[in-house]
């Protein structure tokens, strides 16, 4: 008889479900793609209706719901932050105490309630256990090492775990207020981006500064023999302030805080003014402590546990840049950092976690797909089309349809690409993509500014084929594992510059996503034809949404992407629409 | 669609003074999330209708809505940076979200899967003549500058599009000799009443709940403050325990 765990993560940010059945997952996907809020941190209702739905399961099919935190643990100690920053800490309390008070500390009963599901089988999982699940019991790995490094679990802000014959063990751990993470989340709201979305700008902007604020940003943070690194929390308000991260201690020290959307870069793609030098200069430093500190974290990681094989999980993993510097000397020879790196995939953690320790302890553990979401089949999409009086070309074989958006991405055009499963995760890793040739900085800037309105200092991935990206970029074969993710950057290796104009940053990088045929066939074959029509065998890839929206997750919201963009066509199932119909 | 009410951000925006300020671009970001909702919901209505021929009127409504949000978006940014106002907030937790739930009453459940279809239509009627009213008399308060009031007068002028695609839909079923009509419009009359009564309480409640909590925090946390262990710290494996 087939059993079922599932996964939720919710009420901080990212809300997701998934459904594991004997040991893999089979669905999983974030809330936000269905209400169209991104970072939607709700309780996921319609995402556990979609799950169940396309399993043909009711709520009483499943053995066990996992949540992928401890809430009363991360309440004891918002309330011990309240206590020790009184009387500072009293907009804090008010604010955390009205969202606990009114849904977050009754979690149990709000699954009970909604679910009408029985309290004794449902299990909370710890939050860093969770990003450690997430990768560890995703990976065929027999022994490895785990680090786990991200703003704030329930008390933790990072870890290191031992994986071992399918059995996940505590080795060390760093507590609440010290973080990694919400140091440069205190950064990114200094520079001038939201925190939780804007972290990737600032290692954006890093690739223009040099390191003239290393010795301020020392005095802020800064590497230690004894405990890793010292953070000086009388720079930092996160402790005892919702909305106030930083101290003016900070402010005196760097200067004035950067002006939300203010000018980076002029029209010619320099620093716009001595400002933006300086926020470039404070962005580098941020970066660079950054990834000196996880180089740290994994030198020790390897002393107290040492292994081939390394997984990271956590939000800070979500710096791609830093994955690279940080690891490419580490003594590990093989680097995991998969597709959910971020809270989303707490969901995930938590029920590979319960599966594997709670209801078999076997050691079998099963590689995991990315694709998990929900899918269309070509009736659908051919109705929906009809129904919303759209023009289309149908194309009878797949072969015809992969010419024809090769052909248009060699006459430059920018296409949107909805086919298959959604993906799961923050990346978009070919089934619900904007594409576009990668030598054309024309059309990146095209992407940047009118459609993605994305600043102009933010550089796009490439999705490059698996066996010719060692033509184009420095390929580290510690990260073999984790390049189909886009989780981690590579250099340009200077053989082929001239055809990566649209997708190469400032410092000569670029997010790349390896595909394999084997991964995903249709993307695949995408590219490879339009490697046979023009010798680049990589395409833009960025995904399908628009700014402040979620990917998307249907063909009517995917409509509404395109005909809201200024995409040039949408190849969705075995359709084209064009802009103009 | 969405219960968002108008009237109370409408009252704030006529104390205010009469020059421009950061609290104008507050309010057009308000407008801009609230129009982000609609879109939210009319989007769902184009996914879930069964009733094909009006997939496409909910779907062209939610490319309108979502385009009135980006206005109401850029023309606040473009204030500020006119404004050159150092003390704005660059600091903040992602809250867009809850505050477009807050904002539009969005539950678990989008707002059409709570309604008939004859409701909902009457519902995009009466919110959307709701909506031009109030943008029409923005467009014509001088405490704003004119490009601010050209777009409450354009932003009005598309509700009122939108108003009359509900009625033609309306005045089809009529004469195609449906039924209860009349009673769905009273009935939503009461639902968007409901719901403002709500949003109007909700906030007195935020207020004296704010009082306890801060007396709670007053009262309370000294006290604890005296017997405060540094790094306490929580162990427990129970896999059933929420601590």
């Amino acid at each position: 008889m087939n059993k079922y765990v599932l996964g939720i993560s919710c009420y901080f940010h990212d809300s997701s479900v998934s459904l594991v059945k004997n040991g893999k997952i089979i669905s999983a996907v974030q809330e936000e793609r269905f209400t169209g809020i991104k970072g939607d941190s709700s309780f996921p209702s319609r995402s556990i209706e979609w799950c169940l739905n396309i399993n043909n399961l009711k709520i009483s099919d499943i053995s066990y719901i996992v949540f992928y935190e401890k809430p009363l643990k991360k309440f004891l100690r918002i309330l011990n932050s309240s206590i020790e920053y009184f009387p500072k800490s009293r907009s804090f309390f008010i604010s955390q105490m009205k969202r606990w008070l009114s849904e977050k500390i009754w979690t149990k009963t709000n699954i009970v309630k909604k679910l009408k599901f029985s309290s004794e089988k449902i299990l909370f999982c710890q939050h860093h256990l969770s990003h450690a699940s997430s990768i560890y019991y995703s990976n065929n790995l027999r022994h490895s090492c785990i680090m786990v490094n991200d703003g704030i679990g329930e008390d933790q802000s990072f870890s290191i775990w031992s994986g071992e014959k399918n059995k996940i063990k505590l080795l060390d751990e760093i507590l609440f207020p010290q973080s990694l993470g919400l140091f440069y989340s205190t950064m990114t709201s200094f520079l001038g981006h939201q925190i939780n979305e804007g972290e990737n700008k600032v290692m954006s902007m890093s690739a223009y500064g040099n390191n003239s604020f290393d010795n301020e940003l020392n005095k802020v943070i800064s590497i230690s023999d004894k405990k890793i690194f010292n953070q000086n929390m009388d720079y930092f308000e996160y402790q005892f302030s919702l909305y106030n991260n930083f101290s003016n201690k900070l402010s005196n020290l760097l200067g004035e805080p950067r002006m939300p959307n203010s000018k980076f870069l002029n029209e010619d793609f320099v620093l716009s003014n001595d400002k933006s030098e300086k926020y470039a200069n404070i962005a580098y430093s941020t970066q660079k402590i950054t990834e000196d500190i996880i180089e740290r974290q994994s030198n020790h990681a390897y002393e107290i546990f040492p292994s081939d094989n390394i997984c990271l999980s956590g939000g800070v993993h979500l710096n791609c840049k830093a994955n690279n510097e940080s690891f490419k000397n580490s003594k590990f020879k093989n680097v995991y950092i998969n597709f959910c790196p971020s809270d989303s995939g707490g969901s995930i953690g938590a029920s590979l976690w319960a599966w594997n320790n709670v209801i078999e302890k076997n050691e079998n553990i099963l590689n995991q797909d990315v694709y998990l979401g929900p899918s269309f089949d070509n009736d659908f999409i051919e109705e929906t089309l009809k129904d919303l009086k759209i023009n289309y070309t149908k194309f009878n074989t797949t072969k015809e349809l992969l010419s024809d958006a090769a052909n248009y991405l060699l006459k430059n055009k920018i296409i949107c690409w909805f086919q298959g499963k959604l993906e799961f995760g923050k990346r978009a890793l070919g089934n619900r993509s904007i594409l576009a040739r990668p030598d054309n900085k024309k059309l990146s800037q095209k992407i940047n500014n009118e459609i993605k309105n994305r600043e102009s200092f933010q550089p796009f991935a490439s999705s490059v084929l698996f066996e010719k990206a060692e033509e184009f970029f420095e390929i580290d074969s510690k990260f073999k594992n984790s390049y189909k993710y886009m989780s981690v950057i590579a250099y340009d290796n200077k053989k082929n510059t001239n055809k990566l104009s649209g997708v190469l940053h400032v410092d000569n990088t670029c997010r790349i996503q390896l595909v394999e045929e084997t991964d995903n066939s249709l993307y695949y074959n995408l590219i490879k034809n339009f490697f046979d029509l023009s010798n680049i065998p990589l395409l833009l890839n960025t995904s399908l949404n628009l700014k402040g929206e979620p990917i998307v997750d249907n063909p009517i919201k995917a409509i509404s992407t395109f005909l809201r963009s200024n995409c040039d066509l949408m190849y969705i199932g075995n359709f084209k629409i064009y802009q103009n119909d | 669609m969405t219960s968002f009410n108008f009237k109370s951000i409408f009252k704030k925006i006529n104390k205010k003074n009469n020059s421009l300020n950061n609290q104008e671009s507050d309010f057009l970001n308000n407008f801009g999330l609230a129009e982000f909702g609609s879109a939210l919901d009319m989007l769902a209505a184009a996914e879930l209708t069964t009733t094909n021929k009006l997939k496409k009127g909910y779907l062209n409504h939610a490319i309108d809505e979502f385009r009135h949000a980006q206005l109401f978006f850029n023309h606040a940014k473009n204030l500020i940076n006119n404004f050159n106002n150092n003390s704005a907030n660059v600091s903040g937790v992602a809250e867009i979200g809850e505050r477009i739930r807050y904002l539009n009453f969005i539950g678990e459940k989008p707002i059409y899967s709570e309604l008939n279809e004859l409701d909902f239509i009457n519902f995009v009627m009466i919110s959307e003549a709701a909506a031009e009213k109030y943008f029409t008399k923005l467009s014509n308060n001088k405490n704003f500058n004119s490009e601010t009031r050209a777009l409450f007068s354009l932003i009005a002028k598309e509700e009122g599009h939108h108003v009359l695609y509900a009625k033609k839909e309306l005045e089809k079923r009529r004469k195609n000799g449906v039924k209860g009509i009349y009673k769905s419009y009273l009935y939503i009359k009461w639902f968007r009443f409901k719901t403002d009564l709500l949003s109007n309480t909700r906030k007195i409640w935020t207020k004296i709940g704010d009082l306890i909590l801060a007396l709670i925090f007053f009262i309370f946390i000294p006290i604890n403050k005296l017997f405060f262990k540094k790094n306490y710290k929580f162990n427990t494996y129970d896999p059933r325990s929420m601590i």
